[in-house]
């Protein structure tokens, strides 16, 4: 019958053109996404894989090396680390090698990389949930809900927007520059102290003056002779290299007092003193004493007393662990006050009328009957944010990360002590900085690029790992906690 | 509008039992104060007797109650403009008065049965703990009378440990109950304790109240015009932030004083 192809709801009567470009279009943007995915993961496994493969469990477990690539007379390509090499030149004492190249921290693994991320997200999760909770209890339980309480959610919201870049800079600016410390030193000005090598002390008196040996580092300066010479009324101290040649002298007015007194004098001496190793210029006091030192000692004794009270100085925390994991918690704060505060919300108000009802206070009623169900959530959601900031470089490149080979602890230990304080002021290497300085800071060769690849690979997966489990949990949790 | 009642008539039957709350031209408003939601209310709540308050939405009975243990604090426009109430002789919106104290001495059961996600015996445990005791012999002790008090103990007596939101809906609100009779307050505030249930666990409520009311001061809202001559000694009658009568229970269902309560509890409106 021919009413079928005529019918009033024949298709061809609807434009039905427009719908199915629109369709197409949704599809086509749709298929891009996952285009890009694929792409980006496809690319980093295909590439990575092989490396890992090939290096297996070490390339976990051990840290960064330098490696020489080279090939020899037979064109046989050598990747060697740098002990390996000065082996295979003792072995080969005539080995020819051709298009030498080096390379920092592309061979061994990525222990220290990885290890280093790990402290940082560790201290970025201890401190960006303490505040982040305390500010979300804040706002949701205790603040009345008006014009501060809005203005405080505005600014937490807008602190999503800026650029991380500028999160580093303030890092190193407030926690590296600025942020007030507890100081056993005496309080210096830093701006012209830091002319001073932080690692003299005086080891014996000539007759122009005290003679400072300058310890074993910086090496750059290890030889150098410092002598301590009182002229024009300050003490002047007066550098010399190892070969004995006047380098620099800086006058005492340089580094403290404007008015030189005796005093300031010795302040200045004990200041020096305390920027080395207190400890360790003591011990060197008491172990081998000569004449000269007692006279020292006996002016100094004042100042070593002094130099053990405790002073609260803005001298920062310089690029170390703990300013490096404070910025990254600065920035993925409001990211954390946000889920805290919609975890806070999610728990029933009935909760806390009913403790308020059996006469609960303010705070029994949220630490008893609202944070204990809202922590879990409160943890889980943020941890998806901090592993957002965990693979930043740009707020931990000036306020902690530093391109080494070794694990933050090493030299921690101090004749069998443990100076679990120092850890913090350590410097470490992380996994997003390992990544930046060999892709952008080292000469590409076909020696980096095993190494980045597995580095991004390793990183990639962990962060998918962590991410995945903690959704995972928080769909469980969230089942769990249905009331 | 004015209760037909003469307030301080001291021959009408309210004053029989002495009153453990005193409301005097009490009004309140939400809004700071630009309107009120309750006007000028004048009420004595008797001891040892259940009082309910009835009326259509939105006529102000459960702010009256919430008022009673100022709940209401926590809404920052919320504010009393004018009157006072006085429970057990005092002022309760005096400044020298802590809210938390007085909390514990008027209990209050919710609409929604608001049992914490934690084990039968610590919801039980909840208002004793938090008031500082926790020897496991008193807090045992506690627990089985609160939970035979509010007739829950053969229920989950060989379940303490479980979660208590594993309980029934009427369970649950039974469970509340214990935990507030748990406190020992004086006076025991429900809160349409039966909206949400259905007639068996509602019928189980209303018997629970009838044998607390030898211990407690009771005042239940509700909802269920038929509840409240099946559960109350005394009813006061709401509508539009106004107590429009207050009386005997079975005086009032039977030979109500003014034309809208006939009305209401007839059905006819509200």
């Amino acid at each position: 019958m021919d009413s079928d192809t005529n019918s009033i709801f024949d298709r061809k009567k609807n434009r039905l053109g427009i719908e199915k470009a629109m369709i197409f279009g949704f599809r086509i943007s749709t298929y891009f996404i996952v285009f890009v995915f694929a792409l980006i993961i496809g690319r980093i496994v295909v590439r990575g894989a092989p490396v890992l493969a090939g290096e297996g469990i070490s390339f976990l477990t051990e840290h960064p090396k330098t490696l020489i690539g080279f090939y020899d007379e037979y064109q046989k390509y050598h990747r060697l680390t740098s002990l390996e090499y000065q082996d295979y030149e003792k072995a080969n004492p005539e080995a020819v090698t051709l298009a030498k190249q080096s390379a920092n921290f592309v061979g061994g693994g990525i222990g220290s990389p990885l290890v280093g991320t790990i402290i940082l997200i560790l201290i970025c999760i201890t401190f960006s949930m303490t505040v982040g909770i305390s500010a979300a209890v804040f706002l949701n339980e205790y603040s009345k809900q008006g014009f501060f309480c809005q203005l405080t959610r505005l600014a937490v919201t807008s602190l999503v927007g800026i650029p991380s870049i500028v999160f580093g800079l303030f890092g190193l600016a407030f926690f590296c520059y600025f942020f007030p410390v507890i100081s056993r030193n005496t309080p210096v000005d830093l701006s012209k102290a830091w002319e001073i090598p932080s690692c003299w002390y005086p080891s014996q008196i000539a007759d122009e003056g005290y003679r400072i040996d300058v310890a074993d580092h910086p090496p750059e300066r290890a030889h150098q002779k410092i002598v301590v010479s009182k002229g024009e009324g300050a003490l002047v101290f007066s550098v010399f290299n190892s070969r004995g040649d006047f380098v620099k002298r800086v006058k005492q007015a340089e580094i403290g007092a404007t008015k030189p007194t005796w005093v300031d004098i010795e302040r200045d001496l004990a200041t020096i003193i305390a920027l080395r190793d207190a400890d360790g210029a003591e011990d060197f006091y008491q172990n081998k004493r000569t004449v000269e030192e007692e006279n020292l000692i006996s002016k100094l004794r004042p100042l070593l007393k002094l130099r053990k009270q405790l002073w609260l100085s803005f001298e920062g925390w310089k690029p170390s662990l703990i300013a490096a994991g404070f910025t990254l918690a600065c920035m993925v704060l409001p990211i954390v006050i946000t889920t805290c505060e919609d975890t806070l919300r999610a728990v029933p108000q009935g909760f806390r009328d009913a403790s308020f009802a059996l006469g609960a206070t303010h705070w029994q009623a949220i630490s008893k009957s609202v944070l204990p169900y809202a922590l879990p959530g409160m943890l889980i959601s943020s941890v998806l944010g901090i592993l957002r900031v965990a693979g930043e470089t740009a707020p931990i490149m000036f306020t902690g990360a530093f391109a080494s080979g070794a694990l933050p602890w090493v030299g921690l230990k101090e004749e069998g002590v443990w100076k679990i304080g120092e850890f913090f002021q350590r410097e470490c290497e992380a996994m997003p900085y390992h990544i930046y300085i060999l892709s952008a800071k080292t000469p590409q060769s076909e020696l980096v690029r095993p190494m980045l690849d597995g580095a991004v690979l390793v990183f990639m997966l962990v962060i998918m790992a962590v991410a995945t489990a903690s959704v995972m949990l928080r769909m469980k949790i969230r089942k769990r906690m249905e009331w | 509008m004015t209760t037909a009642l003469d307030p301080i008539n001291p021959s009408d039957d309210r004053y029989r039992s002495e009153s453990i709350v005193e409301v005097s031209n009490f009004s309140f408003s939400y809004d700071l104060g630009k309107t009120n939601v309750l006007k000028e209310i004048n009420l004595k709540i008797p001891k040892n007797r259940v009082t309910a308050f009835i009326g259509p939405s939105g006529c102000g009975k459960t702010t009256l109650m919430r008022c009673f243990n100022r709940m209401n604090d926590r809404i920052p426009t919320a504010r009393i403009t004018k009157g006072s109430i006085r429970i057990m002789g005092a002022d309760i919106n005096a400044p020298q008065i802590d809210p938390v104290l007085l909390r514990k001495e008027v209990g209050m059961v919710f609409q929604e049965s608001t049992s914490f996600p934690k084990s039968i015996y610590d919801n039980v445990a909840f208002g004793l703990r938090i008031g500082g005791k926790r020897k496991k012999a008193i807090l045992d002790q506690v627990v089985e009378e609160s939970l035979k008090g509010a007739a829950l103990w053969d229920e989950v007596k060989d379940r303490l440990k479980e979660s208590a939101l594993e309980l029934s809906g009427g369970q649950q609100q039974r469970l509340c109950i214990a935990r507030t009779i748990a406190v020992k307050p004086s006076l025991i505030l429900l809160d349409e304790p039966c909206s949400a249930l259905d007639p068996i666990a509602t019928r189980a409520i209303e018997e629970l109240i009838t044998g607390l009311r030898e211990q407690y001061t009771i005042v239940i809202v509700t909802h269920n015009v038929q509840q409240a001559p099946r559960v109350s000694d005394y009813t006061a009658f709401f509508h539009v932030g106004e107590l429009i009568e207050f009386g005997m229970t079975s005086k009032l269902f039977t030979n109500p004083a003014v034309k809208q309560t006939e009305d209401f509890i007839t059905g006819r409106f509200g």
